[in-house]
């Protein structure tokens, strides 16, 4: 069977008035929708309500005919939620786990099980309380890839993951589609959004279609963090999310070098260079670590340009130092 | 299947099990031995009986096991209680040496009530853990839940005929209280698969 996953008025608020209001949106069978948001957004409320752990405040959603509210147990069916803690039995192994969930689930065994994100699946015969948490949240993924439901609704699919199990996924993911499932995917990462067929984007609990992928990362600070051996790239709403992205950064590996995208100097300067910069400025900034040089230079400049500087000088940059540090 | 369903529910490892079994048989056999071992039986049955299902049901609800059964498509009271069931028969096991002494010093009037005094005590445990915020609180409730239980054992008085721990601890039982206390645990178990079916 496969359906549209369509809500309609939806809305929840805790009570301190956080959640979302006024949702509506369609998902389509054969289609990945994302639904971008950052942090603290409504994206998880949201996939509690879908996946009927919350019951909406307003208005209703519904999948290929089955209501979600008055026909929990039907739309139950249909659905296969992946939230975004990778709960497992720890003390079976990852065999066991499928079994148990394939059962849950009514799903007869299959015999391609051990090829869901080919070259990335984990080692099935460990326990799954061994596991790191790429490796849990891989074995989430197969399990809802396995159990073969109309619509898959993921809450941040890629959390933990390395990049290149981090393709398999969306290739998966695409597959499942292409097979007629409805693909939901919520998540705080804008680079997700280029898989999407149809795009959303929630911010303080409201959400609105976005055009493209491109549209998307328009508002957002691209950042680009190079190791030795790979070059990563990933976009933040605003300066205040880097020393985050510095530290997921960091533990990826020895980082080379980190540039953020999107500070302009005055016409006819370069960034990071020309008379924009006072040498005393430049100097201040070369005390710091070679690989964080790009960065605070980006972000010196940033500062500069917000506050209508024409020049950059010491005391320049030590404000630009105290409004990251604040941040 | 069953035997990964078993264990994922309970959680219980072999040296876990075996530990629960040695220590337990060897209270009642100490009990027994000063005439006492229906009384021992009668505590652990309370203690050991809602404890474990009342923390590993925390477990499963603080990471995050419980929200995705609640959302898989079985049967919620189905789950709820094969998991209350399983319990109950974990805990028989696990003293089930225990039971035999004590059937040894007290008579095996003892027997029948300690089957239904798991199966009470794994509802109830359950109960708690379901109610629970934390897992402090969990301990709490647990404790809460078990003191009363102990004391109506101990305590003669109209309560005797419900409770199965007082048939235990004084090694005598009537058909009365026999079907007394399987009404009571399976009003027990219906609360339970009630309040799951609304989940």
């Amino acid at each position: 069977m496969t359906g549209s996953l369509a809500a309609k008025s939806l809305g929840f608020r805790y009570p301190g008035g956080h959640g979302f209001w006024d949702v509506s949106f369609t998902a389509g069978a054969g289609e990945v929708t994302c639904i971008y948001g950052r942090n603290g957004s409504g994206k998880t409320t949201i996939f509690r309500v879908l996946s009927t752990l919350l019951l909406p405040q307003a208005g209703g959603f519904s999948l290929a005919g089955r209501d979600g509210i008055r026909n929990r147990d039907g739309f139950r069916r249909l659905i296969f939620p992946v939230a975004d803690t990778s709960a497992h039995f720890d003390h079976l192994s990852g065999r066991e786990n499928l079994a148990v969930f394939r059962f849950l689930y009514g799903v007869q065994a299959s015999p391609v099980q051990e090829e869901v994100l080919p070259g990335h699946d984990p080692d099935l015969d460990r326990m799954a309380g061994a596991y790191s948490l790429g490796m849990k949240r891989k074995l989430f993924l197969m399990e809802s890839f396995l159990c073969r439901r109309p619509a898959l609704i993921f809450d941040e699919p890629a959390l933990g993951l390395d990049s290149a199990a981090r393709g398999a996924f969306f290739r998966k993911a695409r597959e499942a589609a292409d097979e007629g499932s409805c693909i939901l995917i919520l998540t705080n990462q804008a680079e997700d959004a280029i898989h999407a067929d149809r795009l959303f984007r929630l911010e303080d609990g409201t959400l609105s279609p976005v055009a493209s992928a491109d549209e998307l990362q328009k508002g957002l600070i691209r950042v680009t963090v190079t190791y030795p051996d790979r070059m990563t790239t990933g976009y933040i709403p605003s300066a205040g999310d880097l020393p985050d992205l510095v530290r997921t950064a960091l533990a990826g590996g020895t980082i080379r070098k980190i540039e953020l995208a999107g500070a302009v100097p005055p016409a006819g300067q370069e960034p990071g260079e020309g008379s924009w910069w006072t040498p005393e400025a430049r100097a201040r900034v070369a005390q710091a670590p070679r690989f964080l040089r790009p960065m605070i230079t980006a972000l010196v400049e940033r500062h500069a340009r917000d506050a209508g500087y024409d020049r950059i000088t010491p005391e320049v940059v030590g404000e630009a130092k105290g409004r990251f540090d604040r941040q | 299947m069953m035997l990964s369903l078993g264990s994922a529910a309970s959680g219980q490892t072999p040296p876990r099990f075996l530990a629960k079994t040695v220590l337990a048989t060897g209270i009642v056999a100490a009990a027994a031995f000063m005439q006492r071992g229906g009384f021992a039986l009668a505590i652990l049955l309370v203690v050991a009986g809602i404890t474990g299902p009342a923390v590993r049901v925390m477990n499963l609800r603080t990471n995050g096991m419980v929200d995705r059964l609640r959302s898989c498509p079985a049967s919620k009271p189905g789950l709820v209680l094969g998991y209350a069931g399983l319990w109950s028969v974990v805990t028989l096991a696990a003293l089930a040496p225990a039971i035999a002494i004590a059937g040894l010093s007290s008579g095996p009037a003892v027997i029948a009530p300690a089957v239904t005094g798991s199966v009470l005590a794994a509802g109830v445990g359950t109960l708690c853990g379901l109610a629970a915020r934390t897992l402090g609180d969990v301990h709490l409730l647990a404790i809460a839940a078990s003191v009363p239980l102990v004391a109506g054992a101990v305590l003669p008085g109209p309560w005797s005929l419900f409770l199965p721990y007082a048939s235990v601890a004084a090694g005598t039982l009537t058909p009365l209280a026999l079907a007394s206390q399987i009404g009571l645990a399976a009003c027990c178990l219906a609360l339970l698969g009630g309040l799951a079916s609304r989940w």
